[in-house]
């Protein structure tokens, strides 16, 4: 190898910083800062609780799941409710169910009319 | 040995105290390592911060009983391999489309002393040959000390400080 070269290489071994005597603080500060940030709500539950707190979290997100996104069945049917607001009070009694006649009048009626 | 063993499983419970007293321990040594690839005192101490801040991060991948100081040069080369890339990207960068001042500085820089073409040339090598050839020459590591410390194998080593060594030669022949 090149004389100069080596020599070089010599000048450069004595070439070496050393550490002043708080660089130990200031790497804690930084592991601790480091630390902190990292620092979630998972690191405050108890490592020997995480597995339950972890199922339960599940299945409370599970059911709030189900109830958005499964609709529930409605009450009355698409043609009820877009006919029940131009429905009357007489019109809404003709499709009443409560207030049906029994099958023995309604034979009766139709009975008269087939007779005229 | 023992002491180091002891040392390694408290950091790894996270006992502030032992790892304070391994960044004690072990900071000459990372400085040594770092001074051998910057220059001024800044960019050493910057990085030797990273260096314990990632063995802190990384302190359960340590088995005990394996060799602790050879992991940490392990940790501080590869840091040092890293930001030596992050500088020569930006370099090139600069040269390629920076301002021309610039261009015409890096192409022609100053000698400061009697060694500046060897240290010049030695700059301009890359990380990949940059590094061995250090480790071996500066350091006095052997080929399987390096290949330990880069993660390569020892035929790769010796390609890699051939290579380093003909570019230099190379590089300090046409100046």
């Amino acid at each position: 190898m090149d004389t100069k070269l080596k020599e070089f290489f010599d000048e450069e071994k004595k070439r070496v910083f050393t550490p002043d005597p708080h660089f130990h603080t200031r790497v804690m500060a930084r592991v601790r800062e480091a630390r902190a940030a990292d620092y979630t709500i998972w690191d405050a539950v108890p490592s020997s609780s995480r597995p339950v707190f972890g199922l339960a979290l599940v299945l409370m997100l599970a059911f709030l799941a189900v109830q958005l996104f499964i609709p529930q069945i409605p009450e009355r049917g698409f043609l009820d409710a877009l006919l029940e607001a131009e429905q009357g009070p007489s019109d809404a009694m003709l499709s009443s169910v409560a207030d049906m006649p029994d099958q023995e009048f309604v034979n009766q009626l139709l009975g008269f009319e087939e007779q005229k | 040995m023992k002491f180091d063993r002891e040392l390694i499983v408290r950091a790894q419970g996270g006992d502030g105290t032992a790892q304070e007293s391994i960044v004690k321990q072990f900071s000459p040594m990372v400085f040594r390592l770092i001074s051998r690839f910057f220059r001024s005192r800044e960019d050493v101490e910057d990085l030797a911060q990273d260096v314990f801040l990632k063995v802190f991060a990384r302190i359960d991948q340590v088995r005990p009983d394996e060799n602790f100081s050879g992991w940490l040069a392990r940790v501080a080369v590869n840091t040092c391999y890293d930001e030596l890339r992050k500088n020569r990207r930006r370099k090139l960068a600069m040269e390629t489309y920076g301002p021309e001042a610039f261009r015409e500085a890096s192409v022609a820089p100053p000698e400061v002393d009697s060694y500046g073409k060897a240290r010049a040339a030695l700059e301009s090598l890359d990380p990949k040959l940059r590094i061995p050839l250090i480790l071996k020459e500066i350091e006095e590591q052997s080929v399987e000390q390096i290949a330990r410390t880069m993660g390569l194998t020892q035929t790769n080593v010796k390609v890699r400080l051939f290579r380093a060594r003909k570019k230099l030669a190379a590089i300090l022949g046409q100046r």
